[in-house]
């Protein structure tokens, strides 16, 4: 679901960490907004960039989103569900015993295309970010550490074969005869089931690594080169100034329109 | 003793190791020389130490796995002990049993590049020497390839390519082969040997498949059980040690009465069987298994061997209900696989993982065992003498207050079999049951599958250790590009 995909795009190029900074700003500003216009329009920007400009196919998108799709619809149902009980003045509208304020629709549908609008860019920056590339990123633009960046891409690296390991765990329990996933209980149950084989097997794993990059000279006092490495050149300033300018006349206009609220105070 | 002309590259002298939280030492004033371009072999029983002399020489031990370390690393007359692993990396290597373990990037150019960068090379002459080592394993062109595609043997020619792109004068081999197809392991042993011969490396290999390099291995050294040396010469010497790889290449059958009468436990005909393409669950992807045909007797010790991704471990899937075939059926003790309740079939059948640790669930022994039996019929009183009884089976009883995660290799995969045999299932399968055990670890294993057979018990491995299957199968079936494509018992596979 979040794994990087090979293609010669657009955003493929960009310097991780600017495509960060692009995220981050996007994000506070999203997240500041108590209306849901700016949501649905930063969610329905950001496919529309990655489809677009990261040349991801767009059933292969949809698909990656169709579970946060889901989840957002049953974030909204139920806290529209919880809110209908409300007894407020200022009901618009009424179904059997719930009632709804303007606030309450536009509070549920803020929050829900909320997430989706940060599940999609954080998708997209996964889609279009080879992991080599953001450790050299972090290392080279922002300074961290080369054993703290390794650390972080062998880590990253371990992370589909956890996956597998989940998998191999869930099918010897399940012969074992722990129904995987069926009744609420196991359901509750199975994650702390599988925490401890999936701990030791991550624990070794770690130390295995850690002594593999030591044994090959990671830490080493002399100066490091890379192989490869990562710039921010000009194109991706260009991306950085044109994606917030951009972002924030989208603002500006909805301010001006009244479709940008900072509380939901200010809603009836 | 060390009489060999070749130049003394290597000297560990007097030295003893006791691991942190150990009470006994690893080995005890063990002393030992590795010489310029020679390939030595370290064996000995499990826990001997093998692995921690290779730990001791690349300065893992005792810089990076803690403990007390008495005595000197010499390299070159040169005092080494307290030098740290990135520092000697420049003149010794080390290769894991797993290359898996040893990756720590994403494609195959990123890894040879890591240590030449960690050791400040430049551009130019990291490409040239990628270029270099990548001709010399039989891989040019495959820079841009990522690591998880590659197959068992090619992850294993990266990660000794990884090391020999640093150019070290030694290198350092932990059972390089064991958990290989015959086919790659052959392609290694080449490999290892023209390291030394043609780039004249001093490598030191520990492993337990010796039989297939014992020719070209120009010493030995072989430590006992408490890790004192027993054998430090050249290999036309190590009379013993020659003695019993030679006893491992003979073809040793199990005795075994032929009953052709006897009763067919799982029977499969015309199975066919493709994994969904991701994402589309309707179409489907490349044929794993095609028109497959299995037939297993009561009793049976049946072994599957094949290259990898031939469809062994699919095999298993679809015989424990976890994926559905596409066409064909499977009969189990004459009935159709698909009219079985899962919960039933579980009693009847038992599966052994290839790691042991992901069937664990409870905080002892012996709840682990009891565990088992917590959904089947029958008295607590009932319950804890089967489990007693299986512990004692299989030389647990003292270990039933213990974490299973603490165990032993070998208490482990012994712990994953007896617990699975409690509800007294009819046939057992094995998903390289072998995987991470050493040599003595494997061969018990397989001494109490054979008492299992004898007990009534059908037994079907799948491995690839070509070694134990000569030993203790009694049929082999070879499965190849989704086909059975030799069904023998095992005298007559191995006749050729």
């Amino acid at each position: 679901m979040f794994a990087y995909m090979e293609q010669d795009s657009y955003l493929h190029r960009r310097n991780p960490m600017i495509k960060l900074a692009v995220i981050a700003v996007w994000t506070v500003v999203v997240c500041m907004s108590y209306f849901p216009v700016l949501p649905v329009l930063t969610f329905l920007l950001s496919f529309a960039a990655i489809w677009a400009a990261g040349k991801i196919p767009m059933g292969n998108l949809l698909r990656r989103l169709l579970i946060f799709l889901v989840v957002s619809a049953l974030f909204m149902f139920s806290m529209l569900v919880l809110r209908g009980l409300n007894n407020e003045p200022g009901i618009v509208f009424r179904l059997w015993i719930f009632r709804w304020t303007e606030r309450d629709l536009v509070h549920a549908v803020s929050l829900g295309f909320r997430i989706l609008a940060l599940v999609t860019m954080s998708m997209g920056f996964v889609l279009t970010t080879r992991p080599r590339d953001l450790v050299l990123s972090l290392i080279m633009q922002c300074r961290v550490s080369v054993v703290h960046g390794y650390a972080t891409m062998a880590t990253y690296r371990f992370l589909p074969e956890l996956q597998q390991q989940v998998e191999s765990i869930h099918l010897a329990q399940e012969i074992r005869g722990i129904p995987w996933n069926k009744g609420i209980l196991s359901r509750f149950t199975s994650p702390f089931r599988v925490l401890l084989p999936l701990l030791c097997v991550a624990a070794r794993r770690g130390e295995r690594v850690a002594c593999a990059m030591e044994s090959r000279g990671l830490g080493r006092e002399n100066p490091r080169t890379f192989y490869k490495k990562t710039a921010v050149d000009r194109t991706d300033w260009i991306f950085f100034i044109i994606s917030v300018i951009g972002y924030g006349i989208l603002v500006a206009v909805l301010i001006k329109f009244d479709l940008y609220r900072f509380s939901f105070a200010a809603i009836q | 003793m060390n009489d060999m002309k070749a130049e003394k590259i290597l000297e560990l002298k007097d030295v003893t190791y006791v691991y942190d939280g150990e009470r006994f030492p690893v080995w005890e004033h063990l002393s030992c020389c590795f010489f310029k371009g020679k390939i030595h072999a370290v064996s000995g029983p499990s826990g001997c130490g093998k692995s921690s002399v290779l730990s001791l020489i690349d300065g893992l031990i005792p810089h990076m796995y803690e403990g007390k370390l008495k005595g000197k690393v010499f390299l070159r007359e040169e005092d080494i002990t307290d030098m740290l692993p990135r520092y000697r990396c420049e003149k010794i290597g080390l290769v894991m049993q797993n290359p898996e373990s040893q990756f720590c990037t994403f494609t195959v150019e990123e890894e040879l590049a890591f240590g030449m960068e960690n050791m400040g090379f430049s551009e130019e002459e990291i490409g040239r020497r990628i270029k270099e080592v990548l001709s010399f394993v039989g891989l040019s062109g495959y820079e841009e390839r990522e690591l998880d595609k590659l197959s068992g043997g090619q992850k294993q020619k990266i990660a000794i390519a990884s090391i020999l792109v640093m150019k070290p004068e030694i290198l350092l081999l932990d059972e390089p082969t064991a958990n290989l197809d015959p086919e790659s392991r052959a392609q290694i042993f080449r490999l290892i040997v023209r390291i030394a011969r043609k780039e004249n490396i001093t490598v030191v290999i520990v492993e337990h498949n010796i039989s297939e390099i014992i020719d070209e291995v120009d010493w030995v050294i072989e430590l006992d059980r408490e890790g004192r040396k027993i054998t430090d010469c050249r290999k036309e010497e190590a009379a013993g040690l020659l003695q019993r790889e030679k006893q491992s290449k003979a073809v040793r059958i199990l005795e075994k009465e032929k009953h052709p009468e006897r009763e067919v436990v799982l029977d499969i005909e015309h199975l066919s069987f493709a994994y969904p393409v991701s994402g589309r669950k309707k179409e489907k992807g490349r044929q794993i298994l095609d028109d497959f045909h299995m037939r297993v007797h009561k009793q049976d010790f049946l072994a599957i061997v094949g290259e990898n991704g031939v469809g062994k471990s699919t095999l298993m899937k679809l015989i424990f209900k976890v994926c559905k075939p596409d066409s064909g059926t499977i009969r189990l003790f004459g009935k159709d696989l698909s009219t079985y309740h899962t919960k039933r079939l579980y009693h009847l059948i038992g599966l052994v993982f290839q790691n042991p640790e992901n069937q664990f669930i409870r905080n002892t022994v012996w709840d682990e065992m009891m565990f088992s039996l917590k959904r089947t019929g029958g008295s607590q009183e009932e319950k804890e003498d089967r489990v007693q009884q299986m512990l004692k089976q299989f030389r647990l009883e003292g270990e039933k207050e213990k974490s299973p995660f603490v165990l032993s290799q070998g208490q482990k995969r012994r712990l994953s079999v007896a617990s699975m045999l409690l509800t007294n299932q009819e046939i057992l399968f094995l998903d390289e049951p072998t995987y991470g055990q050493d040599f003595e670890n494997r061969q018990e294993l397989m001494k109490d599958m054979q008492k299992l057979v004898e007990d009534g018990i059908t037994i079907v491995m799948i491995t690839h250790d070509l070694s134990l299957v000569r030993q203790y199968a009694t049929h082999v079936i070879e499965i190849e590009k989704g086909k059975a494509v030799v069904s023998l018992p095992t005298e007559e596979y191995f006749k050729d």
